[in-house]
């Protein structure tokens, strides 16, 4: 026996840090199939109070949202009759409709969506006598802007900055053309805010910061399975999330989620979470590193290292020449950790 | 020979965790039209700490998370 423990010794110098550690803990064997042999001797337990503190972990995440997705998700939603003005009585004696003509089109540039909208504009207008009508078609253009509430709400701010005419309306009265494209302004600058609420309405239900903030945030708080087997459970411990402004480059709005977490790796009996389930508020950053580096702190109880053990060299004889031993039983315990880690 | 026998532990665990978290992050549902997606290229053991009740280990994670739009799903 104390050969075996002598050779396992050496081996020791050999090994990594590990290796080592296990092999180390194999020498409290309590082994009662080694006959001839007096009973093992344990030593004396010795373990290290002052825990190294676990230090506090970064998850970095770049967010990364194609204008294209927005693109396509505003043209499957802006179609057809955008804005209608059925009544002559508003003040301006037309009614007008205003259709899509082609795709919008998203371009960005720092914190500002942009867009381009053509559209085909119907104008009736009132001439007292008759009613004279004229179709024209105009090229806006609009900008978004958005910035983050404390309670992750997304508010976007969409206004519609200039416009161009690519063909004025021009109605036929008595064989002559009355152009209507200087009425028609009063219209546009009338369904400015409409199309820029619409616009809002949908980039707030399509991109509902707060439900994806939310929804992270609860998986990240609940204890996952991570294995069934070794009864794995993961806690995040999540305690801070942070965002950097959202910024427009090239093709994509970017924006760094930076998560501060102390993670931990429980086997055993599934832990309870740290109670914490409400969001921090919104909390904005400069610059982050693109990169996740965590510190996962796994609790080995010594029941499961000895179920474990057990499970794998329990009855097991190992043999060293006319000399054999079997694993009946395996005790774990912590001896001169500071002299082990030198 | 025990020694081998045992030493398994650790790198399951290492490589189970490493998987797992892979796993459960890639492509995870975070919200319609939004998936994450991850990359583990680090994983170390930090230290180690042997208590009365068990054995804690330290294991550095490095990697790099993202999180993308995909597929537009109309309302």
């Amino acid at each position: 026996m104390k050969e075996q423990i002598t050779t396992i010794a050496t081996k020791i110098n050999k090994m990594t840090r590990l290796n080592l550690f296990f092999t180390f803990l194999l020498t409290v064997f309590i082994i009662m199939g080694c006959s001839g042999q007096k009973e093992l001797v344990s030593p004396t337990p010795q373990y290290n109070t002052a825990l190294i503190p676990l230090p506090v972990s970064k998850l970095n995440i770049p967010v990364n949202l194609k204008l294209a997705v927005l693109e396509t998700i505003i043209n499957s939603q802006l179609t057809g009759l955008l804005y209608e003005d059925k009544d002559f009585n508003d003040g301006d004696r037309m009614k007008v409709k205003v259709y899509k003509r082609n795709p919008i089109r998203l371009s960005g540039k720092e914190n500002e969506i942009r867009y381009k909208i053509p559209l085909t504009i119907q104008v009736i207008y009132d001439a007292m006598v008759t009613n004279v009508s004229a179709s024209g078609e105009i090229e806006l253009e609009a900008k978004t802007s958005f910035k983050i509430a404390k309670d992750w709400t997304l508010k976007t701010q969409t206004d519609l900055t200039h416009y161009v005419w690519i063909k004025k309306p021009v109605a036929q009265v008595a064989g002559m053309n009355i152009p209507l494209g200087s009425l028609a302004d009063v219209i546009l600058n009338n369904s400015k805010s409409y199309l820029g609420k619409q616009i809002d309405e949908m980039t707030a239900t399509y991109f509902d910061l707060k439900a994806i903030v939310a929804s992270a945030w609860s998986s990240i708080t609940r204890v996952l399975s991570v294995s069934e087997e070794y009864k794995a459970w993961l806690l995040v411990n999540p305690n801070k999330v942070t965002m950097s402004p959202m910024v427009i480059q090239g093709d994509s709005i970017q924006t760094y989620l930076s998560l501060s977490a102390k993670p931990q790796l429980n086997i055993g009996e599934k832990p309870m979470t740290n109670g914490v389930t409400k969001i921090p508020d919104y909390a904005q950053v400069l610059g982050e590193s693109q990169r996740t580096i965590l510190v996962l702190r796994t609790k080995l109880p010594f029941s499961e290292t000895k179920s474990l053990t057990l499970k794998q060299v329990g009855g097991q004889t190992f043999s060293s020449g006319k000399k054999s031993v079997t694993v009946e039983d395996v005790n774990y315990f912590g001896i001169s950790w500071l002299d082990f880690k030198k | 020979m025990i020694q081998e026998n045992i030493n398994f532990y650790l790198t399951l665990n290492l490589n189970d965790t490493k998987k797992e978290l892979e796993k459960q992050l890639n492509e995870y549902p975070l919200a319609t039209g939004f998936r994450m997606k991850s990359k583990i290229d680090q994983l170390s053991v930090d230290n180690i700490q042997i208590t009365s009740d068990g054995i804690l280990i330290d294991m550095g994670i490095g990697g790099n998370l993202g999180i993308f739009t995909s597929t537009v799903q109309k309302k």
